[in-house]
Formats: structure tokens, C-alpha cells, sequence
């Protein structure tokens, strides 16, 4: 059994090898890219809208409101980032229903690369907001003797954001393949709906906990200018 | 292992490559497209807080003209009612201006009938009283009536009755006998030798006929006058007639 779509190898050579974790990845972003283009093509600005624009502002209004409750702060600015979060995890959990996909959250590739993309993203976030000293100021506090231990946490919630979302899909998946050869009727169905359930709150966790840890490295910020 | 570092990196540039995708086709737009329509409500909403603004005022307006055009109707209304009320009064007065006239005219006019009918009566009764006074007389005394009235004047003289005394004793030289009906000769002599004795030597009696004086003798001396006439009795008739007249006119018009 296949513990990770990284293991299928499309093309290599001396350079670059395409496996599958980066070819479902490139599936995923065409499809996400393409339905975007889609729906928003033609939009309306007016009372009467369609079913898509509809859904994609029912989505997004639902993106900024979740960010906005957690950050406390104007969300648009951490809509791009977030939100694709979101949007891709989600569809890629989703897409993983379909016979012969290989979900690329399934990679713990893949959730590290998203999750070094959220280390990297609270210090920009951070500095951006409050400068460079003060957000390196935010690893001494309380005091300095807590610069290792703070340092230390910074990377193992990357690392639990990264193992947290591949171990839920990649469990999801390996159960389905064992109950598929236990069971092969029915049950696995369930498994695999309950999966998608799973898939979902897994891209929610996963957008969650990437605005909670921006806006923690914007917190510091904000309790020194209240002091 | 499990985390292969090259696709790591991959992950991250396609991840990237992702956001900058969604940000172009998807947020982009869709806030572009939430912003405007957001606009567009809060401008709607301007408007119609704008609109209602002035409906509002035009209300204000319409309800100030309102009153306006009440309390001028209410003037009008009650400069009119004083103008009928004026014309009313002017009319009744000029009615009962034109009324009184013509009771007047009428009352007039029928005050000269009752006059008329009056006059027209007494002179009947005059002549039916003569009339019968004088047939009575005649077929009494077998004489005729203007005899009996000048035997009695002389009667009169001879006793010296009141009146007939005044005058005879203040008689100078003239003496006027005047009567309703021609005298004959032998009265008038019978009355001139009943006056002589009154009239101073040279003095005169005269005689002469007025029929207005009907059945009647007048006598003028100087400035005294005395009469006996039957007329006196047919005013005095006349004068109850006209009363029962008047009372018998008070009733109907109290009618």
C-alpha cells in the first residue's frame, strides 16, 4: 500500500521528477483557477446575481467573517493567503472521493510545504505589521531565557499543523483501503463519506490555526502599542 | 522517508502560484464585485434617505397648503355667509319696504272706497231719510214738508228760542235767509214779517237758495250764524255707520 502519492513517479530525470503529489497538485490549481475564471467572468454588480457568484460570495463573506472573528482585525489582508488555504485542502480533500485521485494533503510533502508556508507567513505577517525588531522582540517574552523555548514552539506547532492534516488524510485513506479489503460493500461508502466530512474539518482546522498563529505574531504587536 | 524536500519546494511555489491565481480570478473580483455592490446599496440608500427627505418636506408642504386652502375656504365660506346674510337682511327690508308701500297704497285705496262707499251711502240715506221724513210729514200733517219746516222756524222766533235769540238781538240791518228748496212767495213773506221786527229801519232780509244745504234754513246776521238742518241727523248716522264701519275693518284685519 501507498502511504503517499509522492511514491508515483509520472516522469523524472537528471533534474525534476514529476510524481503524483505535484500532478494532482497542478490538477487541483487548474481546477480551482478554471472555476474561479468561470464564475467570475461575468459578474454582476447589480441586485440580480447567479448561482456561482452567489456561492463563491457566500464562501468568501464566510472566509472573512471566520478570519475576522479570529484575527480581530480588518480580514482582507489575510483573505489570499487563508482562504487559499482553505479552498485548497478543501478541494483537494473533497476531489479525493473521485476512483484513481490521490488527495495531495495525503503528502506529508505537500502539508509540510503548507505549513512552512505558515511559519513563514507569521513573521512576514508580523513584521509587516509591527517592524522587525518588534516582532523578534515578540521571541524574548517574557524574558530572554525564553527565546529557545519559544523558538521550539514556533516550529513544532509547524510541524504538528504539517503531520495533524497528512495523518487525518492519509488515516482516512489507508482505513478506506483496509476496510475495502475487509468489508468491500458498503461500508467502505460510509468510510469514504465520512472522510469527506473529515477532508472539510481538516481544511478549517488547518485555515484556522494558520490565522490563529498570524494573528498571535500581530497580538505582541498590539498589547505593546496598548501599554 | 516520508517528506521528499523536493516536492516540499514544489508544494510551496505551486501553493504560491495558487494564491496569486486566486487573488487574480478569484478575490479580486469577488470583493471588487461586493465592494461595488455595497456601494451601490449605500448610494441606493443615500438616495432614497435623500428622497424621503424631500417627499417628507414635500408633505410638510402639501399639508401647510392644505391647512391653508382650509382656513381660506373657512373665510370665504363665512365672508359668504355674512354677504347672504346681508343680502337677506337687505332684501326683507327692501320686501318690507315694498310691502308697507303697497299695504299703504292699498290701505289708501281702500280707505277712498270706505270714503267713497261712505259718501255714497250717507247721500242714499240722506235721501231715504228725506224721503221718508217727508212722506211721513206729508201724509201727517197733510202739508207739505217745507211749509212744516218754515212754520217751525217761525214758531221758533216767536219764542225767542236759544240761538235764534243771540242772533236776532245782534242783527243790524241785514238779515240772510238761506234754504235747501226754493221758497214760495207767501213763506217768504210769512218770514219776512217774522224777521222785521229784528232788522233795523232801512235793514234788509234777503233770500237765497243753496242746495247743498238740503232739507234746511241758515240764517246770517252780521257774523252770526244759526242753521237747523236735517243733515245735522245724517251726520251723526253717518258718523255710528262709519264707526261700525272701522270696528267691522279692525276685525277683519285682525283676522
Amino acid at each position: 500500500m501507498r502511504l503517499s502519492p509522492d511514491s508515483i513517479t509520472i516522469f523524472e530525470n537528471a533534474y525534476f521528477t514529476l510524481n503524483g503529489t505535484i500532478l494532482f497538485t497542478w490538477l487541483v490549481m487548474a481546477l480551482v483557477t478554471l472555476g474561479s475564471w468561470l464564475a467570475t467572468r461575468r459578474l454582476s454588480t447589480g441586485p440580480q446575481v447567479s448561482r456561482w457568484q452567489s456561492c463563491l460570495e457566500s464562501i468568501v463573506t464566510l472566509l472573512l467573517g471566520q478570519i475576522g472573528d479570529v484575527t480581530r482585525q480588518e480580514p482582507r489582508r489575510f483573505l489570499p493567503f487563508i482562504g487559499t488555504l482553505f479552498i485548497f485542502i478543501a478541494v483537494c480533500n473533497l476531489l479525493e472521493i473521485i476512483p484513481g485521485f490521490l488527495s495531495p494533503t495525503g503528502s506529508l510533502s505537500t502539508t509540510a510545504g503548507l505549513a512552512l508556508s505558515v511559519l513563514v507567513a507569521v513573521p512576514l505577517y508580523g513584521v509587516r505589521d509591527s517592524g522587525f525588531g518588534g516582532y523578534l522582540k515578540k521571541y524574548l517574552q517574557p524574558n530572554p531565557m525564553m527565546l529557545p523555548f519559544n523558538i521550539l514552539g514556533e516550529l513544532s506547532r509547524t510541524l504538528a499543523l504539517a503531520v495533524r492534516l497528512f495523518g487525518n488524510v492519509m488515516s482516512g485513506e489507508m482505513i478506506g483501503g483496509i476496510l475495502l479489503a475487509v468489508t468491500p460493500l458498503i461500508f467502505p461508502v460510509v468510510m469514504q463519506l465520512l472522510g469527506l466530512l473529515t477532508g472539510m474539518v481538516q481544511a478549517y482546522i488547518f485555515a484556522i490555526l494558520a490565522a490563529v498563529y498570524i494573528a498571535a505574531g500581530l497580538k505582541v504587536h498590539e498589547e505593546k502599542e496598548k501599554r | 522517508m516520508l517528506i521528499d524536500w523536493p516536492t516540499v519546494i514544489f508544494q510551496i511555489i505551486n501553493f504560491l502560484i495558487l494564491i496569486a491565481l486566486l487573488k487574480r480570478f478569484l478575490y479580486g473580483p469577488i470583493t471588487g464585485a461586493m465592494d461595488k455592490r455595497e456601494q451601490q446599496v449605500a448610494a441606493r440608500l443615500a438616495e432614497a434617505a435623500k428622497t424621503e427627505k424631500i417627499a417628507n418636506e414635500r408633505a410638510a408642504e402639501l399639508a401647510k397648503e392644505q391647512e391653508n386652502f382650509a382656513r381660506s375656504r373657512e373665510e370665504m365660506l363665512s365672508q359668504a355667509r355674512e354677504e347672504v346674510e346681508i343680502w337677506k337682511n337687505n332684501a326683507l327690508k327692501h320686501l318690507q319696504a315694498e310691502f308697507d308701500e303697497k299695504r299703504a297704497v292699498w290701505q289708501s285705496g281702500l280707505l277712498a272706497e270706505q270714503t267713497h262707499f261712505l259718501q255714497k251711502l250717507k247721500r242714499i240715506i240722506n235721501r231715504q231719510v228725506f224721503l221718508i221724513a217727508q212722506k211721513a210729514l206729508t201724509d201727517l200733517a197733510d202739508d207739505d214738508l217745507e211749509a212744516r219746516l218754515i212754520e217751525n222756524f217761525i214758531a221758533k222766533i216767536s219764542r225767542k228760542d236759544q240761538g235764534i235769540a243771540a242772533l236776532l238781538s245782534a242783527s243790524a240791518g241785514q238779515i240772510t235767509c238761506i234754504t235747501g228748496f226754493p221758497l214760495s212767495m207767501p213763506q217768504k213773506e210769512k218770514l219776512e214779517m217774522a224777521l222785521a221786527p229784528f232788522v233795523e229801519q232801512g235793514g234788509n232780509i234777503s233770500f237765497a237758495v243753496d242746495r247743498d244745504l238740503g232739507f234746511g234754513l241758515r240764517l246770517y246776521s252780521e257774523d252770526q250764524k244759526w242753521e237747523w238742518n236735517v243733515n245735522r241727523y245724517l251726520l251723526e248716522l253717518e258718523s255710528e255707520i262709519e264707526t261700525a264701519a272701522r270696528a267691522l275693518s279692525g276685525v277683519s284685519h285682525g283676522q
